[in-house]
């Protein structure tokens, strides 16, 4: 393909190059061929480092991945070096093997010439280090290799066939997926952050955008030049002619560089929509990859307010914070958010306020003290947390927390937030499941103290909250035969009992076939996660009328103490919390003890699964590291001091209230910026349409609708040129388009300037306008037609 | 290269501090301190230090030092929990804080240094000996210390230079004496180096520290090693391990029998160390003779769980520095790697799609290759500037011939500066450089006059890989009889040690093909593989130079039985039988091939 065009193009750039170059003599062509070399124009120069940014980028990114070996000056130098090659070699109109040949012989042709230069330098200079110029030569030197290859090449094959770039484009595409496997997973190891990462993808695709536009301005100015200039421009002139085509007609006027940009870039628009919308994606699915019950934020993690059942989940070993508590317990649990709203098919999700005033979701900015509800059996608990990777305005704390005490970070911390809770802690542990005697022991003495007699004592509202359970027959039919008359902790109990010993624990929990997990997991598979067991817990609890809910946050058990990894000793109970430890619970409402956890998870793994989790590898360096660090700054740490209340006025309210909406809104600026746009151009081009729908005057109305026939005709880059008359133009449209215009500019022409102008000559443009619309619909497909109307195009032109 | 060990000072002195503390605590008044006072955060951060409450202790020594701030007694004592955490980093920054407040206390200069070394940053570490040297010339744990620090550093003449002065000033001891050693041996200074561990060992069986005696045991065993007096490093190292179970010894040992291709006996010795190392050494050791027997898989495991412990803090009781350390593991897994891509190019296949696998994962195992190798030349050159900045010339060329193996011209030119050196101080070495530049030169007579000068008992190692040299030079030169012969007796020293190099067993093959079906086919099969697989086959009219015989009988039940003998005696070397398998008679032939060489012929247990 690329072949024959260049044949073509060859034997006219001879036919046209021949002249000068004989008028010129043998003598003078070498010389005058690198002086065109040297000579390029504006767009030619911006379309060459445009492409070469985003190869650049794609060699960079490449070579990311041998940072510790290889040197970017190298690479850089090295790139800048073979980009200036192709384009010497194009531009010395060397034959296309020709040129392949010598671009494969070249480096090692450079090697072999340094290599006694080396010798020499080592002769010159004598010392034990010369010798290293070899070595370290070849380091950066054949890894470099392929890297030459692709950049000689596509420069080459831009440069000489315009046609290329399009597939150059294409093939930096894929490029691109071989350079970022390592970057598959969710994950990101090239870069320190996903947001550098996605920042790094976007400027790569909007050079990539830029390049086509650049190419086709770059094409029109060759195809201007005249043809006598040069054998390169004018063998340019034929490469460029279909790309030129509409634009680079005698007469017509230039396409001016910048306006010709800037209409490219609403490409850009639906390029950051989908952007947000992989970035959806990949946060909901990097929350799969750590466990379900996580979500990245763009830049951190925190927990989800909905959780569903996933058919398959992975875990991940990221640290999110570190706990530093007193006094030793078998495991803590920590509550993020509280998840009493229940919608069969969806999941448990945070609702209205109500079931939120146990715990608020945000940390407050200062010391605050929480209201102690005055449950029994519960005792003060101190906790500090230093959040690592997880939202840095969310409060995690234990049952009940009471006290929050935000603390000032130090200056360069590595931790997003430092905080102090006192919590209301309930002593007596959660039953465990034991067998034996022992167990029967337990069962029967373990945690009487829970039992009371008499429905809950709660508000009517609340109650039929917490007691929602989706009118599920089967859960309730489950729940019945599970438990057998009692209290209500002795039918908590054995939910607690049968969910731990019957049902297995399980990352791959399996597709329902009817779509409900929920079904699937109680009476099918009998295996899944943490969140299978809080959901069949909580709606078995209240299928029996127990108000219950699902909690979301960490467990933490002494595995994840600091030093269990590597020494024997206790070390300052400090406790890691990793990605892995996100977990959910249940909590069931007691009379006399208020909201009590129970872990219905099994710890049994289902049959022929593993857990792949190894804890706390490779990350010791970094846990050393966070630890010194608190262990430097804890004892400067200051409580953030609450700033003095001051009276608002009504003025100061409202403008407060002004610039919190407004910066509510702005939070959705991905959505609102784009919406915006589309509607000023819909409203800005549709205005001639309005216009005629609500005009009166016959001739005026027949003016607007011409008008709103232009833009719809421009919107597409058919714009009329300056030296072209109204009818010129139309009949050019019609010729070029297909588009049936030339009637209505006829009837336009007469309202604007003829005297006699009546009814049917109305009558006649609503016909003409319809042709129009239908000649268009024939000739252009939807697509186009809608990028016809919101390209903005044209916005800027008077339009008549 | 081993490196010398000393003893932990630093944990016995910390120790000490910490008992007396403890006694001091259990010593005070009875009446208790009055709340918040001086004597009261003491008395409490004691208990909680005594039932091993360390967040109480924490806690207490934190609110102390800031109600106390002109107390030096509250930052040690926090500094000193930190440092028996094993969290150096947070007790400098303690020890710091109280040397602020007495500039001249020598026990937190002391520990300052001791942190700085523990945290591999030597400099720093001999500027805090300098200053406690000025305070306390007669401070001779200091004194050792600094001569260790510099002895590590490369800094030979300046160590040397100090413990004289203080065996002047102190009389011998056996701590200066064990250093000075060590010094003289990285000054090839054979005699001092001996006398000096001698005298150490001397002292410290004298004091009865038996664990002191095995360590300057152990060091003379690697100067005797040297030194190429391979039966006195023997008999060292097993004293070594007569005075107790310390890891050194062992290792030495280990080293030692590698040396005369022991597999087994080898394995068995690191293993045992590795039971009582703090340090990655016996890890190093077991993967360096898994790569040297051919399990090159088990090798880069072990490497990469080493890679994976960042805790390089025991660093500083070993004449060695972080540098090295990794230099020498992406050494290792260069090597590794470089063997696993040979295996693959020589692997026996089933076909076409097995052979495309088989070229996809050579060239991963290449990169890899390339990536360690580029990552160990740069340490390599890290090291070999050391040295230089230090003059010590002989170990900068002979790290420079190392990472310039792929450059003849340039290593050659290396390879001879310290051979010039070398030679004269110790003659035994002169053989390895004759290897090194038989290598280089492609030189057929200078690497059999490297054979003959190796000790045919202690330098088996070191005959391998003259003969691994010796046999491409000699095949190219046509020489196919006497290369042969050279494979069979490298095969002989090591058979793990012949393919991953794409080398293989000169084979007479003996076909029995009871199987009607595989008869047409399987003859040609296996002989194709077997010489894919490195291995010259005879053929009527060249059947000389070769010294085993492979016989192969694939019965008519699909099975195969196979037996590896020698031709002169008669004698089997390695026999078996596979089970019948399913496939084409090409596949079933590649399977078995692999069976055969892997499993069997090549193996090494």
């Amino acid at each position: 393909m690329f072949t024959r065009f260049k044949a073509r193009a060859g034997r006219q750039a001879e036919r046209v190059g021949g002249k000068t170059a004989r008028r010129a003599g043998e003598d003078g062509v070498t010389a005058r061929r690198i002086k065109h070399a040297v000579h390029m124009s504006g767009a030619e120069l911006w379309l060459f480092a445009l492409r070469n940014a985003a190869l650049y980028f794609l060699m960079f990114n490449a070579y990311l991945h041998l940072k510790d070996v290889l040197n970017p000056l190298f690479l850089s130098l090295a790139f800048a070096c073979t980009a200036l090659l192709a384009l010497l070699m194009e531009k010395l109109r060397l034959r296309f093997w020709a040129a392949l040949l010598a671009a494969a012989v070249f480096p090692f042709a450079l090697r072999a010439l340094l290599f006694p230069v080396f010798h020499l330098a080592g002769t010159l200079f004598p010392g034990p280090g010369a010798g290293l110029l070899f070595l370290l030569f070849d380091k950066d030197f054949f890894p470099f290799l392929p890297v030459y290859a692709v950049v000689w090449l596509f420069n080459f094959m831009a440069l000489r066939y315009r046609r290329f770039v399009p597939f150059e484009i294409l093939a930096n595409i894929l490029l691109l997926i071989p350079v970022f496997l390592s970057e598959t997973g969710f994950r990101t190891g090239l870069y320190p952050h996903p947001s550098y990462f996605a920042l790094s993808v976007i400027a790569f695709v909007l050079c990539e955008i830029l390049v086509l536009p650049v190419a086709g301005i770059a094409a029109a100015r060759a195809g201007r030049r005249p043809a006598g200039e040069t054998g390169a421009a004018a063998d340019k002139q034929a490469g460029a002619e279909s790309d030129v085509k509409s634009v680079a007609r005698d007469g017509e006027r230039p396409p001016k560089t910048l306006r010709s940009l800037l209409s490219y870039l609403w490409v850009v628009i639906p390029l950051i929509l989908v952007f947000f919308l992989l970035a959806r994606e990949y946060r909901e699915e990097s929350g799969k990859h750590i466990g379900g019950l996580l979500r990245p934020t763009l830049f951190q993690l925190d927990l989800s307010r909905l959780i569903s059942l996933q058919s398959e989940i992975e875990l991940s070993d990221d640290l999110v914070l570190l706990l530093r508590t007193d006094g030793k317990q078998a495991k803590y649990l920590l509550r993020r958010y509280i998840l009493g709203k229940y919608q069969p098919g969806k999941g448990f999700e945070s609702g209205p306020r109500g079931e939120m005033d146990d715990q608020p979701s945000a940390l407050p900015d200062y010391t605050v003290n929480l209201p102690d509800p005055g449950y029994r059996g519960r005792s003060e608990k101190i906790q500090e947390y230093y959040l690592v990777n997880f939202d840095s305005s969310a409060l995690v704390a234990m049952n009940y927390p009471v006290r929050v005490v935000p603390y000032e970070n130090w200056a360069s911390s590595s931790f997003a937030r430092v905080y102090r809770v006192s919590s209301r802690v309930f002593g007596v542990p959660p039953p465990t499941v034991r067998s034996g005697l022992l167990g029967a022991l337990v069962s029967m003495f373990g945690n009487t103290v829970l039992e009371e007699t008499g429905p809950p004592r709660m508000d009517p509202k609340l109650f039929e909250y917490y007691t929602d359970y989706g009118d599920d027959q089967d859960i309730l039919g489950l729940a019945r035969s599970i438990t057998s008359g009692g209290g209500n902790y002795g039918k908590v109990n054995a939910i607690y009992r049968y969910l731990r010993s019957n049902y297995y624990y399980s990352l791959h929990p399996g597709v329902s076939e009817t779509g409900d997990q929920l079904h699937h997991f109680l009476f099918v598979s009998k295996k899944g996660y943490c969140s299978y067991f809080a959901f069949a817990m909580a709606l078995l609890c209240r299928s029996l009328g127990i108000p219950a809910r699902v909690v979301v946050g960490f467990y933490v058990g002494p595995r994840s103490q600091v030093p269990a990894f590597y020494r024997s000793e206790e070390l300052l109970n400090f406790y890691e919390v990793r990605a892995y430890q996100a977990h959910a619970w249940v909590e069931v409402f007691f009379n006399r003890y208020g909201w009590i956890e129970f872990d219905p998870t099994s710890t049994t793994l289902a049959p022929g699964e593993e857990f792949n989790i190894i804890l706390g590898t490779g990350d010791e360096p970094n846990l050393r590291k966070l630890l010194r660090e608190i262990l430097n700054n804890r004892e400067h740490l200051k409580p953030r001091r609450q700033e003095p209340r001051r009276e608002e006025s009504f003025f100061a309210r409202i403008r407060n209230a002004l610039v919190n909406g407004l910066s509510a809104a702005l939070g959705l600026w991905y959505i609102l910026i784009p919406a915006a746009y589309l509607a000023v151009v819909l409203i800005w081009k549709s205005y001639p349409y309005l216009r005629y729908v609500l005009g009166r005057r016959e001739r005026r109305r027949i003016k607007h609708l011409f008008a709103w026939c232009i833009t719809l005709a421009g919107g597409t880059g058919n714009t009329r040129a300056n030296t072209e008359s109204l009818l010129e133009y139309a009949e050019r449209l019609e010729r070029e388009r297909g588009m049936l215009l030339t009637d209505l500019t006829r009837i336009y022409l007469k309202a604007v300037f003829s005297q006699e102008f009546g009814s049917t000559d109305a009558r006649d443009a609503k016909h003409a306008y319809r042709e129009f619309i239908r000649s268009r619909k024939t000739g252009m497909n939807m697509f186009l037609r809608l990028a016809a109307l919101f390209s903005p195009r044209g916005l800027w032109r008077k339009r008549i | 290269m081993k490196h010398r060990t000393r003893h932990g000072t630093a944990r016995i002195l910390v120790g000490a501090a910490a008992a007396a503390v403890l006694l001091l605590g259990t010593l005070l008044p009875v009446l208790p301190a009055e709340e918040n006072s001086e004597d009261w955060y003491y008395e409490q951060a004691n208990r909680a230090l005594t039932e091993e409450n360390y967040t109480r202790a924490l806690d207490l020594l934190t609110e102390a030092k800031e109600r106390y701030p002109d107390t030096t007694l509250f930052d040690v004592m926090l500094a000193d929990l930190y440092f028996n955490k094993e969290l150096y980093a947070n007790a400098l920054e303690e020890y710091l804080h109280a040397e602020t407040k007495q500039p001249r206390d020598t026990y937190v200069l002391n520990m300052t240094a001791m942190c700085y070394g523990l945290l591999n940053q030597e400099d720093r570490a001999l500027d805090y000996y300098r200053k406690i040297l000025d305070i306390d010339p007669h401070n001779m744990d200091a004194t050792d210390w600094m001569g260790w620090v510099y002895q590590k550093t490369y800094q030979l003449r300046k160590a040397e230079e100090l413990l004289l002065d203080a065996i002047d000033l102190f009389g011998m001891r056996a701590q200066l004496a064990g250093t000075l050693g060590s010094v003289y041996a990285d000054l090839y200074e054979y005699d001092k180096s001996s006398f000096y561990y001698h005298k150490a060992i001397e002292l410290s069986l004298e004091e009865n520290n038996r664990g002191r005696a095995a360590i300057y045991y152990y060091n003379l065993s690697i100067l005797e090693k040297n030194f190429y007096k391979f039966s006195r490093a023997f008999a060292a190292c097993q004293n070594a391990i007569d005075l107790g179970e310390w890891s050194s010894g062992k290792r030495m040992k280990g080293t030692l029998l590698q040396m005369r291709m022991e597999y087994a006996a080898a394995r068995r010795e690191y293993e045992n160390a590795d039971l009582y190392d703090d340090s990655a050494y016996s890890k190093i050791d077991l993967a360096g003779l898994d790569l040297e027997f051919g399990n090159l898989k088990a090798a880069r495991e072990r490497v990469y769980s080493i890679l994976d412990s960042k805790d390089l803090s025991w660093l500083l009781y070993y004449s060695s520095n972080t540098n090295e350390y990794y230099e020498r593991l992406y050494g290792l897994l260069a090597e590794i790697y470089r063997g696993l891509a040979e295996e693959e190019r020589h692997m026996p296949r089933e076909g076409l799609l097995e052979e495309l696998g088989g070229f996809v994962q050579w060239a991963v195992y290449s990169l890899q290759s390339w990536y360690y190798d580029q990552k160990y030349r740069l340490a390599g050159i890290k090291t070999a500037r050391a040295y230089l900045e230090e003059d010590n010339m002989l170990r900068a060329y002979k790290e420079l011939t190392d990472i310039n193996a792929d450059y003849p011209d340039v290593a050659l030119g290396y390879c001879l500066d310290a051979e010039r050196i070398e030679t004269r101080m110790i003659p035994g070495s002169a053989p390895g450089y004759l290897l090194e530049r038989g290598g280089f030169s492609r030189s057929v007579p200078l690497l059999e006059e490297a054979l003959e000068g190796f000790d045919s008992y202690w330098q088996k190692q070191e005959i391998s890989r003259a003969l691994r040299k010796l046999v491409p030079l000699l095949r190219q030169r046509g020489e196919t009889s006497r290369a042969r012969a050279a494979l069979s007796r490298l095969y002989r020293l090591n058979p793990g040690g012949l393919f991953r190099y794409g080398m293989g067993l000169p084979l007479e093959l003996s076909l029995e093909i009871d199987d009607e079906k595989a008869r047409a086919e399987a003859g040609a099969c296996f002989t194709e593989m077997l010489r894919k697989a490195g291995s010259d086959i005879s053929a009527p009219g060249d059947t000389q130079g070769f010294e085993y015989r492979l016989r192969l009988h694939w019965q008519a039940g699909g099975g195969l039985d196979f037996e590896l003998t020698e031709i002169t005696t008669g004698r089997p070397v390695r026999r078996g039988v596979i089970p019948a398998g399913t496939g084409s008679v090409r596949a079933r032939c590649a399977r078995f091939m692999r069976q055969v060489l892997f499993d069997s012929i090549y193996a090494v247990r």
